[in-house]
């Protein structure tokens, strides 16, 4: 449960160096595997990757894999190689979170050893509006143990006009846990052994809705071994 | 190409005062059922490419897939297409009483119903400049409640009439008539599978 905020280019919020507050945190990761955890961020990098995002093109995304849809629209930031540059602005902030501090951070609270997944040699943003979805599934692929969100959504709106994460049961139907976007919040939940359905329902309203997703890897281990 | 139902004078004639009424009118089984069948199995076999306008009051999100119709060529979709500015036309205007012509644009296209689909209001005359009867040949495996979303919404300021999907049915409107050209589709919640043709004839030149 131990973590140090590492000196250099600060991408957490520093309070995650109080032993009090990791230990917080691992008491509800341990009772839920669900976790949300507001201004979560070093102050100002949710503002810096949010501007960053907002100038740069999301292309339409439309997926169909299986049974499973989805239409919204992406924009991809590939990290660049040793002094290659890059358009995007935060870029090597973006890559310490998500390769370095955020994998280190889940590590302390989930009591596993967590690395970025394979092959995310960038970071994917989602943009929600109007006419988007995400239909039920469970992220399950190779090694993927938790999945988390960056907040960069500053519109609310109802859940009656759809775009909040659902959590479901095995049914895929029933809603067991509802989460609205947010901005500066990291969004951590399980999906190993849980494999947990979720989804985003169909948004109805002209809003934005911007997110930065991605996994944690680790060894796989059956129910009850972790 | 039409039901043979439709060639009959006293059929025709029906339709006549029908559309006389409201100058809009859907015609039911309006082909063949094998010739539906064949349309609906081109249609799944054929690519429909999003198109999508972020606006908070003049969005829309379709897939869209657009086809001219060969000379000569066999496939389904070129048959009816060339029917449609041929014997469809004169089919139409002695429906209508109006003298109409094929379009200069022979391109047809074809709207896939799905889920996230939608249409905020758009004026069908706009669109078209000239066209004078627009029509929808809908090829719906199974309707769905309004509900769902997907019916065609007539307006003049209020809903003057909705066109739900359905199967085999083709749609005609009178664009000069008042409250044929303002239409909405409202946003298709779940997921359904439904295509719909259209396109319009002008004023005989």
């Amino acid at each position: 449960m131990s973590w140090s905020a590492p000196d250099d280019a600060p991408t957490l919020h520093p309070r995650f160096a109080d032993p009090a507050v990791m230990r917080d945190l691992h008491d509800e990761w341990a009772a839920t595997r669900r976790l949300r955890v507001v201004d979560a961020f070093a102050p100002g990098l949710a503002d810096a990757l949010f501007e960053a995002a907002c100038e740069h093109q999301f292309a339409f995304f439309e997926k169909h894999v299986n049974e499973v849809r989805a239409v919204f629209w992406r924009q991809l930031q590939r990290f660049p190689e040793a002094g290659e540059p890059s358009s995007f602005g935060p870029i090597a902030k973006a890559q310490r979170l998500c390769e370095v501090d955020l994998p280190r951070l889940v590590s302390a609270i989930s009591g596993q050893a967590l690395h970025a997944s394979a092959g995310a040699n960038g970071i994917a943003i989602d943009y929600y509006t109007r006419g988007s979805y995400l239909d039920a599934h469970t992220d399950q692929g190779a090694d993927r143990l938790v999945a988390y969100v960056i907040g960069l959504t500053r519109d609310s709106w109802p859940h009656e006009d759809g775009g909040h994460l659902e959590f479901l049961e095995a049914d895929e139907d029933t809603v067991v846990e509802r989460i609205a976007p947010g901005f500066g919040t990291l969004d951590l939940f399980c999906i190993y052994p849980l494999l947990r359905p979720h989804r985003v329902p169909l948004l109805r309203r002209s809003v934005t809705r911007i997110s930065i997703n991605g996994w944690l890897a680790g060894e796989l281990k059956g129910p009850g071994e972790d | 190409m039409l039901n043979p139902r439709l060639g009959r004078p006293d059929e025709l004639a029906q339709l006549q005062g029908r559309f006389a009424a409201t100058r809009r009118l859907r015609i039911e089984a309006a082909f063949p059922e094998a010739r539906a069948a064949a349309w609906l199995t081109a249609l799944r076999g054929s690519e429909h490419e999003a198109y999508q306008r972020v606006d908070p009051d003049a969005g829309f999100q379709v897939w869209r897939f657009g086809f001219e119709p060969g000379v000569g060529c066999e496939h389904p979709l070129c048959e009816l297409g060339r029917w449609l500015r041929a014997d469809g036309v004169a089919w139409v205007a002695a429906l209508t009483g109006l003298s109409l012509g094929a379009e200069p644009n022979p391109m047809l296209l074809s709207d896939k119903a799905c889920k996230a689909a939608f249409r905020d209001g758009y004026d069908a005359r706009a669109e078209a400049p000239g066209r004078v009867i627009g029509f929808a040949v809908h090829l719906t495996p199974g309707p769905w409640p309004v509900e769902w979303g997907g019916h065609l919404e007539l307006h003049d300021g209020d809903v003057v009439e909705r066109f739900g999907p359905a199967w085999n049915t083709l749609d005609l409107f009178d664009l000069s008539a008042p409250g044929q050209g303002r239409r909405r589709l409202p946003m298709i919640d779940r997921h359904v599978e439904g295509y719909t043709i259209t396109g319009g004839f002008h004023a005989s030149s």
